[in-house]
């Protein structure tokens, strides 16, 4: 349901929204540079969490407490498009 | 919601900005979380100085807000650190008094932030929507498992201080435990938007997100693995229902996520989704007890 009463929105607050708008595409961008170059650490991450689903120690979190381990021909195969986390 | 996927964020970062907006008062500065680009709808982080003061008053659209730290008077009611307050369009508020200084996370859900004197509701309010509870000493946390399956893992508690019924929309605090850690990685068929009121939790995409830490997330798109060594405070929400699809490829896309959400609605609700693909074009959801859920409300 909408939850907005409808209103006239005055020209400063339109440009106010304009100049917000126009840094949260700056900050969209400056955070995707950023997490793209951290993809060698992340990569390292994602061995790890492999290894952690494979140790029967602690495996992969199904629901609250049920875990089960990831046997080797289950896990994925690196695409060869580039990792993105940020879209 | 059309907001860019912003995270990690830490508003720790960035300096304050004076709020110059029509009706809101000198002494109110805010930073920018993130922003809808087609409603002005927006999250920020608010500074109210000491001495802050505002008249009573209503907003155009819902706003929530919850206190970081400080005290906010409104009216006779005295709200300090962990006060959740959601505040219906054309609901007007008391008289604000800001004592000593506050700070809040403060979120205008479906329009830009208005502010306009009035000491009675607009005549389009739910005023029984109004709602202000103090989260951290009225309230006591509950695990996940109780109200989401699958759940994340024991440890990651929640108190629930908004639920939507027509949506099933949730604005909740959650804590995670120390040494908490979850090995899966998460998406939702919702976006998500969360504040770290203080720890440090890390995510196998973005790393650490510390005291400060913000990020809205759209549909689909993968989190976690998950872990905190020394535990955390944190507010949430979502814009729609909130289902966790569990897996373990961290190479999906979004689309991908969602292709495999719409296949388990498939095998779930088989009929309903037939139904709901008809090549035809005619089919439109209709609630027979709710018909303007979406469109030609009341309010619009």
């Amino acid at each position: 349901m909408a939850q907005t009463i409808k209103h006239k929105v005055p020209a400063v607050v339109k440009a106010w929204l304009k100049k917000e708008i126009a840094l949260q595409r700056k900050l969209h961008k400056k955070i995707a540079k950023e997490m793209d170059d951290l993809a060698p650490k992340r990569a390292k991450w994602y061995e790890d969490f492999f290894k952690r689903l494979q140790n029967p120690a602690r495996g992969f979190n199904i629901h609250f407490t049920d875990r089960r381990v990831i046997a080797d021909e289950e896990l994925p195969k690196k695409p060869r498009r580039k990792d993105k986390v940020i879209w | 919601m059309a907001r860019k996927h912003i995270e990690p964020f830490v508003d720790r970062e960035v300096p304050f900005k004076k709020m110059t907006l029509p009706g809101f008062k000198k002494g109110m500065h805010y930073k920018m979380l993130s922003i809808d680009e087609d409603t002005g709808a927006c999250t920020m982080t608010v500074k109210y100085d000491a001495g802050y003061k505002l008249p009573p008053g209503m907003s155009y659209t819902e706003y929530e807000l919850i206190i970081l730290s400080g005290t906010i008077k409104y009216g006779d009611d005295i709200c300090t650190a962990g006060y959740y307050v959601r505040v219906p369009a054309g609901v007007h508020m008391p008289a604000m008094h800001v004592p000593r200084g506050a700070m809040v996370m403060l979120m205008y859900n479906f329009a830009e932030p208005s502010f306009v004197e009035s000491d009675e509701d607009h005549e389009l309010a739910m005023r029984s929507q109004l709602t202000l509870v103090d989260s951290y000493e009225g309230m006591q946390w509950m695990p996940s498992s109780g109200a989401i399956y699958p759940a994340v893992a024991p440890g990651c508690l929640l108190k629930i201080l908004k639920y939507d019924p027509l949506t099933e929309a949730l604005s909740f605090l959650y804590c995670m435990t120390p040494k908490f850690w979850q090995d899966n990685i998460s998406y939702h068929d919702c976006a998500e938007e969360a504040y770290h009121i203080w720890g440090t939790s890390w995510m196998m995409q973005f790393g650490d997100l510390p005291t400060g830490g913000y990020f809205w997330r759209p549909p689909w798109i993968n989190h976690g693995a998950f872990r905190s060594d020394y535990g955390i405070l944190a507010f949430g929400r979502t814009d729609s229902k909130l289902h966790n699809y569990f897996h373990w490829n961290p190479w999906t896309s979004p689309l991908e996520n969602r292709d495999r959400a719409a296949a388990q609605l498939a095998r779930t609700k088989p009929d309903l989704f037939n139904w709901a693909i008809s090549k035809d074009g005619h089919n439109h959801p209709h609630d027979f007890e709710v018909p303007d859920w979406k469109e030609g409300s009341e309010y619009v």
